[in-house]
């Protein structure tokens, strides 16, 4: 399985709790941006011309910023470079509100067939607080346009911990999203993140964070709502209708190879048998350059063999509820995972994973998965 | 060529901490040009890191100056600088017996506090010429006729006539200037006679070894000459002498009442003694000099370093410490919770601090500091007498006949309106009231017995706290006193953690362990498991507390494909791991043996 990542990195405004590369900027900016892409695409088509890419995933910043040409033609550029399977999952994320029929028709002209929604909330004292531009009732109207241009791949993603939030703010949200028949939700707890506006809010202390033991209570509602609801946790924060699973972040948990373009993008592949990660740079300025002067805009890359990768292979094989099959890991890396991990999986709790054919977390192991990685790894 | 000694003046300056005893330093060395002014950082002779910042002096030093008197005559002056802290009475007694006067700061401001009186009583029995000094005249608040009749009262020494002096301005210095030519007497002594001189401090130079800093008495001393260690009998060849200036510059020789440091070819400092005498090996001195009693550790502490594998670098560094602070004491001891470390023992709470942050910030080392102790002493049935410093080492209840503790008297000097509050305070800490008198109509000097394991923790930060900051407070052992004593332990997920266990008084146990328990409760993080916090008295649980199982510890969060991010993540919390201590199941942050003493 190969996925590609493309990283739209643009952003009508910045959220207060974000850190990923982002930025506020005009439409030359972004135009100038969509042309190096594209050829950034042919480049790297050009090294990976034999993979058969599963999946595609543009991301950002908010993707669905750019104007529908120029999502068709990365879409095109892609196809013409890269070899993508038939039935490939091709996502692009969407903000609530930022999507008309005009859009979505044109996504799925070019092939589109999953959509994501960064929804975060239904209540829109909450989508204020943390400084989203959109409100509930624009995130229904968008998912009735989604689902009339032909769209049935939907995510959502909901966020709990958020400052001031109550259980029962989160419960009235997990409800809404239920109602409207997903195919896939995520979860997310918010995580303050250094050099955010948040950061400096909880700092000066105006704002307050939901206690432990609270956003414990929220994280057990999202799984036991969601799971009524019909939606199985595969991921420790992803929920899917059966076999609606993402298939393209399946491909970062299972280890897989996925190639990302576009600024800050990041990579893994396997080159001449060695497992090696690549990094683009982050700023538009010198990814636009490398671009011109006909570079691939690589800031940073790192190969992984021996024990290095396969504590990679554990930490996110782990992330998911079904874990990782033992002879996978033993095909890999030629090594048992026994012989390699069994004197430290003494060091974790018994009740916290399970061993067969595949090593995984049972729920308690899953909510602990920091401690463990740490003895384990 | 020796330098005519009635031109030498020795002598040292006492003051209480902030009252400007460092800043005089600084004007006197700008004023007789032995700094260019260029050279001047503030407070030059606080060479320590630690020095400066919390503003105290810790270790002696000396400069030597040269100032033209109006009489025409070049004096040489030897300052030797002394710490202020009631911990360093050792420090001061040994810098005292190098000089032959005694400048006596007093903050006009403040007025005399307890520090300045014990280390001006030190001066009068080392037979110092005292000469008061009133300072910080620039402040609005200040009150020079009240700092002079508290001279006069308490210390009963004229001070009408006593410099009034801005050591930050420099108003009047030149004054002291004068008052060190015709107040301090010259050297005695003869430089005709033998060699002999008194250590009164050793350093380690990373280029020229174990160095001694002397004052000699008798005769002289040069390169090349071969000297007697009186105390072990070792001879040295003399490498090198020297005066400060306040950097070390060599001389030709140094002769009868100079002061100066001695490079000989000694390998350690260990050779060398504070308080020894040297002499000339081919033609020795008689007699040696008084020398010093030697300082007793009141306060002892394990000290470990916070990664097993850095112990011998942290007895190297205790060793380099050790070398010219002859009242610290180090021995190896083992600890169940933290594994291999040592055993020190300290003047005092204070003396603990500074040792800890210099090993820390000087020899770069990461340390766990477990609860401090004193000394206390145990009589068994069977007759037989043992001191314990550390609790961990108690013999079994059912030997022991009765156990006896250090009890310090201890003087406070406040204004008036915080007398209630301060004797609440000595009350709360077992003390027993003794005396009380007036110094000056405002302010009071109180005396207490109390024990000294009341007062090693927190007490002096209770009485600043409690005075606004204006009480000072000094102490002196007095005795040892049979006392009803307890050993307070604590177990963790049913382990005894031997790091946290405390001897205190029966009464206190119950508070005292219901206060811990609380505070281990905080400072534990929780982790995959329920962890039960038990004070114990022998057999008898007294108090329990228990930290919740985490329940949750995972990134919820999407990174997509920047693997990196959430591997940082991940180092970060296995480094924070690898710096907590494991007691049985249970892992201990390694502030948490500390953190138990702050507690109110």
């Amino acid at each position: 399985m190969t996925g590609l990542y493309i990283h739209i990195p643009f952003c009508v405004h910045k959220c207060s709790y974000c850190d990923f590369v982002s930025y506020v900027c005009d439409q030359t900016v972004r135009e100038e941006y969509v042309q190096s892409l594209i050829c950034e695409i042919r480049m790297a088509g050009e090294i990976y011309r034999d993979r058969a890419i599963n999946t595609v995933f543009l991301g950002g910043g908010t993707p669905c910023i750019l104007l529908p040409a120029q999502t068709k033609r990365i879409m095109c550029a892609l196809r013409d470079s890269f070899n993508i399977c038939v039935d490939a999952e091709i996502t692009v994320e969407c903000n609530p509100g930022a999507v008309d029929s005009e859009k979505l028709n044109a996504y799925s002209e070019c092939g589109i067939n999953r959509l994501s929604f960064g929804l975060q909330s239904a209540s829109d004292r909450l989508l204020k607080a943390i400084s989203r531009i959109h409100t509930f009732s624009d995130f229904i109207q968008s998912i009735e346009h989604a689902k009339r241009a032909g769209f049935s791949n939907i995510n959502a993603d909901i966020m709990y911990g958020l400052p001031s939030q109550s259980i029962s703010e989160l419960a009235e949200t997990i409800s809404a999203v239920c109602e409207m028949r997903l195919a896939h939700v995520s979860a997310y707890s918010l995580i303050v993140e250094e050099n955010t506006p948040l950061y400096s809010s909880l700092m000066c202390g105006s704002i307050a964070l939901p206690d432990e033991d609270t956003e414990y209570e929220m994280h057990t509602l999202c799984q036991k709502k969601l799971e009524s609801a019909g939606y199985r946790r595969y991921e420790i924060s992803n929920y899917a209708k059966q076999d609606m699973e993402c298939r393209h972040n399946l491909i970062y948990w299972n280890s897989d190879e996925y190639i990302g373009l576009g600024a800050n993008a990041h990579s893994a592949v396997w080159e001449r048998g060695v497992w090696t990660r690549y990094e683009n740079f982050s700023s538009i300025g010198d990814y636009v350059s490398a671009v011109r002067e006909g570079r691939l805009p690589i800031v940073r890359r790192e190969h992984l063999w021996g024990y290095d990768a396969q504590a990679e292979y554990v930490m996110l094989g782990l992330r998911k509820t079904d874990g990782f099959l033992l002879s996978d890991f033993e095909d890999r890396f030629s090594e048992k995972f026994d012989t390699v991990f069994g004197e430290r999986l003494e060091r974790v709790e018994k009740s916290l994973y399970v061993k067969n054919e595949r090593f995984y977390l049972t729920d308690r192991g899953l909510d602990l998965q920091n401690m463990i990685l740490c003895e384990l790894l | 060529m020796a330098y005519d000694k009635s031109l030498i003046r020795n002598f040292c300056i006492i003051a209480h901490i902030d009252h400007g005893k460092s800043t005089l330093a600084d004007r006197m060395l700008e004023m007789t040009d032995t700094v260019e002014l260029r050279d001047m950082s503030d407070q030059l002779l606080d060479t320590m890191d630690i020095e400066k910042e919390r503003g105290i002096t810790i270790k002696a030093t000396a400069v030597r100056m040269f100032y033209t008197h109006k009489d025409g005559k070049r004096y040489m002056f030897n300052l030797i600088d002394t710490p202020g802290h009631v911990d360093f009475t050792y420090e001061v007694s040994r810098s005292l017996a190098a000089c032959e006067g005694a400048i006596l700061i007093v903050d006009a401001t403040q007025g005399i506090e307890a520090q300045t009186l014990a280390n001006c009583y030190l001066a009068v029995d080392n037979d110092l010429e005292i000469l008061p000094v009133i300072n910080k005249i620039d402040l609005p608040s200040a009150s020079p006729e009240n700092a002079i009749h508290e001279i006069e009262d308490v210390i009963g020494i004229p001070a009408e006539d006593a410099p009034q002096i801005s050591a930050k301005t420099g108003q009047n210095v030149q004054q002291v200037l004068s008052m060190i030519v015709e107040g301090v007497p010259a050297p005695k002594g003869d430089e005709n006679a033998p060699f002999k001189a008194l250590i009164f401090d050793c350093v380690y130079d990373n280029y020229k070894g174990a160095l001694s800093f002397v004052r000699v008495v008798d005769g002289s001393v040069k390169k090349g000459m071969t000297i007697k260690s009186m105390a072990t009998g070792n001879t040295f060849e003399v490498t090198e002498v020297g005066i400060f200036t306040p950097s070390l510059s060599p001389t030709s020789d140094l002769s009868a009442g100079e002061v100066g440091y001695i490079s000989a070819s000694i390998k350690s400092v260990a050779e060398t003694k504070v308080g020894d005498t040297l002499t000339d090996a081919d033609n020795p001195t008689k007699e040696p000099l008084p020398g010093y009693k030697q300082a007793m550790p009141m306060v002892f502490c394990g000290i470990y370093p916070a990664d097993g594998a850095h112990y011998d670098d942290l007895r190297e560094s205790l060793e380099k410490l050790a070398l010219n602070d002859a009242s610290l004491s180090f021995e190896p001891e083992t600890s169940v919770a933290l594994g291999f470390g040592f055993r020190c023992g300290f003047l005092g709470l204070l003396h603990m601090e500074i040792i800890s942050e210099r090993l820390e910030r000087e020899f770069d080392l990461d340390l766990v500091t477990t609860v401090p102790s004193v000394v206390y002493k145990i009589t068994k049935f069977d007759g037989e007498e043992i001191a314990i410093d550390n609790p961990t080492n108690l013999p079994s209840v059912t030997e022991i006949d009765y156990m006896s503790e250090p009890v310090v008297t201890a003087n406070i000097m406040t204004p008036k309106d915080y007398v209630g509050t301060i004797m609440e305070l000595c009350q709360e800490r077992r003390g027993v009231f003794i005396d009380m008198t007036y110094i000056e109509e405002t302010r009071v000097n109180l005396q207490y017995e109390i024990p000294l394991n009341e007062i090693i923790y927190d007490f002096f930060d209770q009485l600043k706290s409690r005075s606004r900051g204006y009480a000072s407070f000094d102490y002196e052992f007095k005795e040892y006193v049979r006392s009803d004593l307890v050993k307070l332990d604590f177990l963790l997920n049913g382990d005894m953690c031997d790091a946290l266990s405390t001897i205190v008084h029966k009464t206190k146990a119950y508070n005292k362990g219901r206060a811990v328990a609380e505070k281990l409760k905080d400072v534990i993080p929780r982790q995959q498991f329920e962890i039960p916090i038990q004070a114990a008295i022998g057999g008898k649980i007294i108090a329990r507390e228990t930290v919740k199982a985490v329940r949750k510890d995972v990134l919820a969060k999407c990174y997509g494909g920047d693997i990196t991010r959430k591997k940082k993540l991940l180092e970060k919390q296995k480094e924070g791991k690898k710096r907590m201590r494991q007691v049985g199941t249970v892992a201990l942050p390694s502030d948490a043996f500390m953190s138990v003493l702050r507690i109110n």
